[in-house]
């Protein structure tokens, strides 16, 4: 006797951790570590690790409730049709406790243990990403992963809060660092995912306003990025190792978005796959640059200015 | 009946990984009570 394929089969505690988007999380772990290294005072390495795990399932828990707030647009995208609610391993309703549980256990967590500042900034990430973008944004405006990417773009400053109990410019620039990388990021990967996007009816940039129009602005969004990318160098947060990832990397991301205007292979999109890649590369370099050179006791540039 | 092994199974390890990440989740709350005493009232 064979088993039904229709059948969807038992839940495994596997399937509760895909629905936390792990790769997603690490990045976010990554740049909140980046946040708690180059803020200026000591933390208790217990509390460190406390505010980054709260990080990590917060991130993890919006993760899971946007998958079941998106599980109806997620069954009709092939990149997402494999994600364990469209294909019945776990019920929509199981998502949303598990979820909403793990949202309140961090914030609460994090208040409890670290500072309310950072507590505050971690329940307004999960509100932004679930509420603002997952529910009002992505089905609403191209402009959704401009606005929604304050979400991702806020762990750096949380971090630092964890650290310091305030906010500066120098966490506020690593914010908008990631804010301004988002766009290039998501829309490179919506020129070769478009046909997806617009069978699932979200209004992806692409879907609504053309290609030719994404790829300027994936140029645009570039063309800002990369010097304010250069910018934690003069201002009291790089060295020279974060000044030589952000300049060099830069360039070569500049040039990737160059060919992405140029390109002419509209079906494979050799350029965007790459742009992509090399937007992982930059935002993976400048936060290591930022970690190392704490770590290890390199200084920030002479001329730049303490924030 | 296979089924149902295969879901008491499951069952079984998700209540395990509950209990790990419930025991871990109290170890570390005891621990940062004790890093809060100690920077509060240690000095």
């Amino acid at each position: 006797m064979s088993l039904s394929l229709a059948y969807p089969r038992v839940t495994t505690v596997g399937d509760f951790l895909a629905l936390l988007k792990p790769r997603v999380m690490s990045l976010v772990v990554f740049t909140g570590l980046a946040g708690i290294v180059a803020a200026p005072g000591h933390l208790h390495p217990l509390t460190a690790f406390t505010a980054l795990l709260c990080i990590a399932v917060a991130a993890g828990a919006s993760g899971c409730l946007n998958m079941a707030y998106d599980s109806d647009i997620d069954a009709l995208m092939s990149r997402t049709a494999t994600r364990p609610i469209p294909m019945g391993y776990v019920a929509r309703e199981d998502a949303l406790a598990f979820g909403w549980a793990l949202c309140i256990g961090a914030i609460a967590t994090m208040g409890l243990f670290v500072n309310f500042l950072a507590a505050g900034l971690l329940a307004f990430t999960v509100f932004f990403y679930v509420v603002v973008y997952t529910l009002w944004l992505k089905r609403r405006t191209p402009q959704n992963i401009v606005i929604g990417g304050l979400s991702g773009a806020l762990p750096p400053a949380i971090g630092w809060a964890a650290v310091t109990g305030d906010l500066s410019l120098a966490p506020l620039l690593l914010v908008a660092i990631i804010f301004m990388w988002t766009p290039p990021h998501f829309w490179a990967l919506s020129l070769w995912r478009s046909d997806d996007y617009a069978r699932a009816g979200v209004p992806m940039l692409p879907v609504v306003k053309g290609k030719a129009h994404t790829r300027l602005q994936i140029l645009l969004y570039t063309m800002i990025l990369v010097p304010l990318g250069v910018a934690p160098a003069a201002l009291g947060i790089g060295g020279v190792l974060y000044l030589a990832a952000a300049g060099l990397i830069g360039v070569w991301f500049l040039v990737e978005a160059v060919l992405v205007y140029r390109e002419t292979d509209a079906v494979k999109e050799p350029a965007a796959h790459r742009l992509f890649g090399v937007s992982l590369l930059y935002m993976t370099a400048l936060f290591a640059a930022l970690i190392v050179e704490k770590l290890a006791g390199v200084p920030p540039l002479t001329l730049s200015l303490a924030l | 009946m296979r089924d149902r092994e295969q879901w008491a199974k499951e069952r079984r390890k998700r209540n395990i990984a509950l209990a790990l990440a419930l025991g871990a989740v109290a170890i570390l709350f005891f621990l940062m009570s004790i890093v809060q005493w100690h920077e509060n009232f240690g000095h």
